[in-house]
């Protein structure tokens, strides 16, 4: 076993308890963008090492790495706060890459796909910077119910949240189904209750953040600008075609 | 033993005193307007406000934007509003050379948000100063004892422990609790809405309860051992001593407890002490509750939720809670902020994974760390506004460099401001309207009229009626009075058709006479198409209906609700004439006489005797002889002997014969008792020639209409037309408990039409013509239709007058529409006539129409005198008239009946639309679109929730902001000054109102031309206009 | 004259609103009494002022006393059960030691 190159990779690719250096580090960061830049630096590091290092990957690293993801879904699921939240769901995901089948990426396909799948999350760092800077916190108890006076915001944090969850159109979720498609039995099954847990964890977070009852106290405060708003709703849109071309594709190969 | 009868009694008084607070709910069938803080007005009307307000987390006031709006509109003035604010503080330092007043006055006016000083916990007046003049702020240690305390009072004095538990621990308990509380009382209290009943409802609530409980898998599986927490309590007293024991509650504490445990679902509460005491209630009679056997069902569920709980690790009784907050004041100070939703923004999270890690250490650091920066944050807030409330009086810089004790002494007083600043704002919105009424008061005294007007018409004081009255004055040459909507003629009415009776009369009151509807001449048997109709609406209540009637009579449905919805106004019309044409019918109002109602009860028997007959011998009708019924009634009534022959030809035995006798005696009661029983219910119908004069003199003499009488007197009662409507009830008549007042009107007509009436009525000096004719007629104030009834009994001679009459009525309807759609429709031309009619007849056919009309919203003045002081002012249908001449009442007999009657009543409405304009979540009743009908006597919002109780937001608001502007009833007596003092003085109910401010007291002397006011104990005189003095200022007042 | 069969027993003579008649009477029943008379239309004065007793429209503002005679073990729970209620309302409870001929009427 390459112990050398799967020792590096559990640091950048999670592994429980190495992952718990990224959230240290994450804590650690007072703002929400530098957070997303972490990141954004983190996960770029981790495929590109991934793909560099190429190593055997034994079976239990496998296990290890679907249980880690398992892991950080749960532990998201009871979160009241929304960076630690993409934190928590950030490293889940991350954890997932130990089974892609490092042989049949490309360099640059393998980063644009981690960059497309982890686009919400960043985003949601950023959204979440926008309510520190109206609200005061992002945390679930004061914050909530967003719905009724911040349009914009919701429908973003919203959109953020279901791309995160991998639903479709957004691409993670064809990339989830073709890494299930490759997948063992046993494997895959793992990846489906991780997938569930994203889903209930996304669920329970919009229910108290957007929808509820109506918890902010600032009576004067401002949605997010137009600006602002468009540029994250093109994003979207482009992730959302993204996708759809992503699925198109696998209809023609497979 | 006895300790246990002891405790068992005092059981019941706690619970006894502990609900009062809580109000009636009437079901909704009748529905009664009352004030949601009946319960607290023995206390001054301020105090009650924050009790009650406290008791069911409400408000009791509109918040500073609405009240904002209202100076906007021009509905509050400045200056009102300046001398309210002085008026509450008092004399007052200056600061910065600026009275408290104008601090005050700009604080309500122009600040953006009120300074809230409540939510200022630890901040003090030397944090604000260091913030103002932007040093840092002085160290300051909590104390470890200053913390209990606070924590002491705030969660250990009598609030039920699941809440306590939900504000530390962000559980859900309290919600559950009260679903699990719901569902057990929509099981036991449903009234036939359900198919499928709860066993054993006859045993009481408690007992059968209990029964279910024990076997209650589901809650079992829940972790809800209810067996274990129940042990072996029999009685629902033993239950709840149990629970409270096992909580630890001492014993203290438990009055307080238990009134908390009450509120908490006050509509449920208050169903069940109004059934527990209604003692006709059929529902109540059949399956008995009452509030100790709530109690005990809410506390055994609280109980085995709190084991639960305690079994997960929190400290679930009030023990282990002392002990924990006593141990660890700084972890449960940090919980009650974090889970209360007030914690500092920017320290949430990290405090919450310090509790979950259960680190002392770090919650010690936390803490200290957390306090700084809360009083930092509570500080620099309330400068921050101090000192935009100081720019909007040019002091802003000087507000810097004020010394320490100055500005204690301004935040001080503007802390005690602003917890005054509700009464404060009511205050000036009443003073304002007290204006705009002394304004429009013309001295009374008009000039003898010269001859009789056309017709007279007497309305019921509803503030509905004033539009009509107005309108139908101004048509021709009519004269109208308010009385109260029955006519002073309680009574108790059995309407054709059915077999129970109705109250037609205010609450307070129980009718002693019955009447009766009888068949007129034309009257038809109910036909086949109502037989249909019948079997549809009991298809709708199968539970197998679904499955097989869709296919086969789904379509009629649809054609239905086709009709209904798209087409209303043709739709509706059509529809009506497949129900049957309702005949004519007459009203037994005269006292039946001892033969008469004899010869009814033998009529009964002898029908009864014949279906039974035909029923238990098979036989057909025409085998059945008169002279065979009469032995066979005999014979059961104890009177003869059988005789065999005559009986031996039915083909009966003696076994046979003797069973017969038995089962009419048992079954169909024909026996001496029951028998004995009819007469005496018989003996109820009608009114003696006597009562009726009485009932016919009171009722004239009340309105000061003694004299002068015109050929016709119309007897006005009022309904309304709605459809799809639970609140159908609430747009009747109050005055008749919730019902329409036609019966009313038509038994007090055709008392007063009566010789013998008029002839002991000219003997007491009222002298009635011959050809003065009393008509009665229904007012419908959703379409402002009035209907008149009876046509058929009108003397010839007047029917050439009734053209008239009827133009007239339908003028003054159309104008009256005209006036108040656009108050409910933005449509173009919505005031003109012919077009408001339409929409209104649209309105009361409409079944998606949440506002069929605005019912008594707006209602702000009562006024009790003659007509002349108000005629030609237009009150916007706000104000309550019942005419009164105080000439004709020298003992002040009537004046006090006035008072301690229709002026409750109208105090009611007046709260209760004043609390479900205020707040309407917790004190009316939410949006209509979610309510669902809940056991047929109540509704509830969305699928589980607490009885509803008072008024839906489509009554009393309007796009979300109030459309009733909440006063309080501004009452106004048109008589002596004495006169109306030494009245309101013999009425203990309606003085302590006067003295606690529950209603606004004005009296206008119409001798000396003066207005006087009630005010803080004291009569001041009001500035008048039509007083003919000069008053300069509102405060030259003398007492 | 024949020998007047005297049994001592207590008599409690309580004083409340009219308003809470049936609570007090029920409290009484549940207590085990078996019959009590009830005097209407009183007036007094308490530390609440004069109450005149004048009946009006509605039948509830009057005060009134109910007199009942009692076994003395009844006394003690009676007392009990109305501790609650006069914590909270005006009104008195008297009690006194009275002598009755037909104990049966009053015990069960």
């Amino acid at each position: 076993m390459d112990w050398l190159k799967l020792l590096p990779l559990a640091v950048l690719l999670p592994l429980f308890p190495a992952s718990m250096l990224f959230n240290w580090v994450e804590r650690r960061l007072d703002a929400p963008w530098a957070k997303a830049a972490l990141m954004l630096v983190w996960a770029q590091a981790g495929i590109g090492a991934l793909l560099w290092l190429a190593p055997e990957v034994p079976g239990f690293v496998s296990i290890w790495a679907v249980g880690t993801a398992l892991f950080y879904a749960v532990r998201a699921l009871v979160l009241n706060e929304a960076t630690a939240w993409a934190a928590f769901m950030f490293v889940s995901l991350l954890s997932l890459s130990w089974l892609l089948p490092v042989g049949q990426l490309g360099l640059g396909q393998a980063h644009l796909y981690m960059l497309l799948a982890i686009l919400p999350l960043l985003l949601l760092n950023l959204l979440s910077g926008m309510m520190i800077a109206r609200f005061g916190s992002a945390y679930l108890g004061l914050v909530g119910g967003l719905v009724h006076r911040y349009p914009r915001l919701s429908t973003l944090i919203a959109l953020s949240v279901l791309a995160a969850m991998a639903t479709p159109p957004f691409p993670l979720f064809f990339y989830l189904i073709e890494l299930i498609s490759v997948l063992s039995l046993g494997l895959s099954i793992g990846v489906l209750a991780v997938w569930y847990l994203w889903g209930w964890a996304g669920v329970r977070f919009l229910q108290r953040l957007v929808l509820g009852p109506d918890v902010c106290r600032g009576s004067k405060i401002s949605d997010l600008s137009r600006g602002v708003t468009w540029a994250m709703v093109a994003i979207y849109v482009f992730l959302g075609l993204f996708g759809l071309w992503e699925a198109f594709e696998m209809v023609e190969v497979g | 033993m006895r300790s246990d009868l002891g405790r068992t009694l005092k059981i019941r008084s706690l619970v006894y005193v502990a609900g009062e607070r809580i109000p009636y709910f009437w079901p909704m069938r009748a529905f009664i307007h009352h004030n949601p803080l009946h319960g607290f007005e023995h206390l001054d009307f301020a105090q009650a406000v924050e009790e009650g307000a406290a008791l069911f987390h409400a408000k009791g006031y509109l918040s500073r934007a609405q009240y904002r709006r209202y100076v906007e509109e021009g509905k509050i003035d400045a200056d009102g509003l300046r001398s309210e604010i002085r008026r509450a503080i008092g004399e007052a330092p200056e600061i910065l050379g600026i009275p408290l007043s104008e601090w005050a006055l700009a604080d309500f006016l122009e600040s953006e948000a009120p300074l809230a000083f409540s939510q200022v916990s630890l901040a003090d007046v030397q944090d604000v100063a260091a913030s103002l003049r932007r040093n840092p702020m002085g160290q300051r240690e909590v104390s470890r004892g200053e913390l209990t305390g606070r924590l002491r009072s705030r969660f250990m004095e009598g609030q039920p422990l699941y809440e306590v538990l939900d504000a530390l621990f962000g559980t859900e308990m309290a919600t559950e609790l009260d679903e699990l509380v719901v569902k057990s009382c929509l099981d036991f209290f449903d009234e036939g809405q359900s198919v499928w009943g709860m066993p054993n409802r006859e045993q009481g609530f408690f007992d059968s309860w209990r029964d279910l409980s024990l076997r209650n898998g589901r809650l079992f599986l829940k972790g809800l051992h209810l067996a274990e927490v129940i042990g072996d309590a029999k009685t629902p007293e033993q239950a709840i001593v149990h629970v409270m024991q096992m909580l630890g509650i001492p014993e203290w504490l438990w009055q307080e407890y238990l009134r908390r445990e009450i509120a908490r679902l006050h509509g449920w509460a208050g169903f069940i002490r109004w059934r527990a005491s209604a003692e006709h209630y059929y529902w109540g009679r059949r399956y008995p509750a009452d509030l100790v056997e709530y109690v005990a069902v809410r506390l055994l569920f609280a109980g085995a939720i709190l084991r639960e709980a305690g079994r997960r690790g929190l400290p679930a009784d009030y023990p282990q809670l002392h002990a924990w907050m006593e141990s660890e004041p700084q972890t449960v100070y940090l919980r009650a902020e974090l889970y209360g939703g007030t914690a500092v923004p920017a320290l949430a999270y990290p405090i919450e994974q310090a509790l979950i890690g259960r680190d002392e250490v770090a919650i010690e650091r936390h803490f200290g760390d957390y306090v700084e920066r809360k009083r930092e944050q509570e500080a620099s807030a309330l400068a921050h506004r101090l000192r935009a409330l100081a720019g909007h009086l040019d002091k802003e810089t000087q507000l810097a460099q004020l010394a320490d004790d100055a500005l204690g002494r301004l935040l001080s007083g503007l802390e005690q401001i602003e917890r005054q600043e509700g009464m404060v704002w009511l205050r000036a919105l009443e003073g304002c309207a007290i204006d705009r009424l002394a304004q429009g008061l013309t001295p009374a005294v008009a000039a003898r009229r010269e001859k009789r007007p056309f017709a007279q018409a007497l309305f019921c004081i509803d503030t509905r009626s004033e539009r009509i009255r107005r309108q139908l004055e101004a048509a021709g040459d009519y004269q109208t009075f308010g009385i109260a909507g029955f006519f002073g003629v309680p009574l108790s009415f059995i309407e054709i058709g059915k077999g129970s009776e109705t109250h037609l009369c205010p609450v307070l009151l129980s009718p002693r006479n019955l009447a009766v509807e009888i068949p007129g001449f034309e009257y038809r048997e109910e036909e086949a198409v109502t037989a249909l109709g019948k079997v549809l609406h009991e298809l709708k209540e199968s539970v197998l209906t679904p499955f097989v009637t869709v296919e086969a009579v789904g379509l009629l449905f649809g054609f239905d609700m086709i009709g209904k919805t798209l087409f209303p106004a043709l739709y509706g019309p059509w529809r009506k004439h497949l129900a049957p044409k309702r005949g004519v019918t007459r009203l037994l109002v005269d006292k039946l006489t001892r033969e008469r109602a004899d010869s009814i009860v033998r009529a009964v028997q002898r029908a009864v005797i014949e279906k039974a007959i035909e029923h238990e011998l098979g036989l057909r009708p025409e085998q059945i002889r008169d002279d065979r019924v009469r032995a066979l009634r005999e014979v059961a009534m104890g009177k003869a002997e059988p005789d065999r022959e005559m009986l031996a030809d039915l083909g009966l035995d003696d076994e046979r014969l003797s069973a017969l006798i038995a089962r009419l005696r048992d079954v169909y009661r024909i026996n001496r008792s029951f028998a004995r029983m009819q007469m005496e219910r018989l003996g109820r119908i009608g009114f003696s020639v006597e009562e009726q004069a009485g009932y016919v003199a009171q009722a004239l003499r009340s309105i000061g209409l003694t004299g002068g009488f015109s050929r016709f007197v119309l007897l006005v009662g009022h309904g309304s037309t709605s459809e799809n409507n639970p609140y159908e009830s609430a747009l009747d008549c109050g005055a008749c408990g919730g019902n329409h007042g036609l019966v009313n009107a038509r038994v007090l007509a055709q008392m007063a039409n009566k010789p013998q009436v008029r002839r002991r009525l000219r003997q007491q000096g009222i002298d009635i013509p011959d050809d003065t004719w009393f008509m009665p007629a229904l007012h419908d104030t959703t379409t402002d239709e009035i209907q008149l009834e009876d046509v058929d009994l009108i003397p010839a001679a007047h029917l050439i007058y009734i053209e008239r009459l009827r133009t007239g009525l339908l003028a003054a309807s159309r104008l009256c529409t005209a006036e108040r759609m656009p108050t409910l429709t933005e449509k173009r031309g919505a005031s003109d006539p012919a077009r408001a009619w339409r929409i209104a007849h649209r309105n009361s056919l409409d079944w998606s129409q949440v506002r069929p009309e605005w019912g008594l919203s707006g209602n702000a003045y009562f006024v009790v005198g003659r007509r002349d002081i108000t005629e030609g002012m237009k009150l916007d249908g706000r104000a309550f008239l019942h005419s009164y001449d105080y000439r004709l009442d020298p003992k002040r007999r009537l004046l006090e009946n006035i008072l301690t009657g229709p002026l409750v009543v109208g105090q009611w409405i007046n709260m209760e639309h004043y609390f479900s304009t205020v707040d309407n979540e917790r004190f009316g009743s939410g949006s209509k679109v979610y309510h669902n009908v809940a056991g047929r006597f109540g509704v509830m919002t969305g699928n589980l929730s607490d009885l509803r109780t008072g008024l839906p937001a489509q009554t009393v608001l309007k796009d979300g902001m109030p459309y009733h502007e909440p006063m309080r009833l501004i009452t106004l007596i048109e008589a002596p000054v004495e006169h109306a003092r030494l009245a309101l003085d013999e009425v203990a109910s309606v003085k302590q109102l006067v003295h606690n401010a529950w209603i606004r007291f004005l009296i206008l002397d119409p001798e000396t031309r003066k207005l006087w006011g009630f005010e803080e104990g004291e009569w001041t005189e009001q500035p008048w206009p039509g007083s003919g003095e000069q008053l300069d200022t509102m405060e030259a007042a003398q007492p | 004259m024949k020998d007047l069969n005297l049994t001592p027993i207590k008599k409690l003579e309580i004083i409340l609103d009219g308003e809470h008649r049936a609570f007090a009477t029920d409290l009484l029943d549940r207590a085990g009494v078996k019959g009590y008379t009830i005097i209407n239309n009183l007036s007094g004065k308490g530390s609440h002022g004069f109450h005149s007793g004048h009946l009006m429209f509605n039948e509830d503002d009057v005060l009134i006393m109910i007199v009942v005679a009692v076994p003395e073990e009844l006394v003690e729970p009676i007392l009990e059960g109305f501790g609650p209620f006069f914590n909270s309302h005006s009104g008195v409870v008297f009690v006194s030691d009275i002598q009755v001929t037909r104990m049966v009427k009053f015990r069960h």
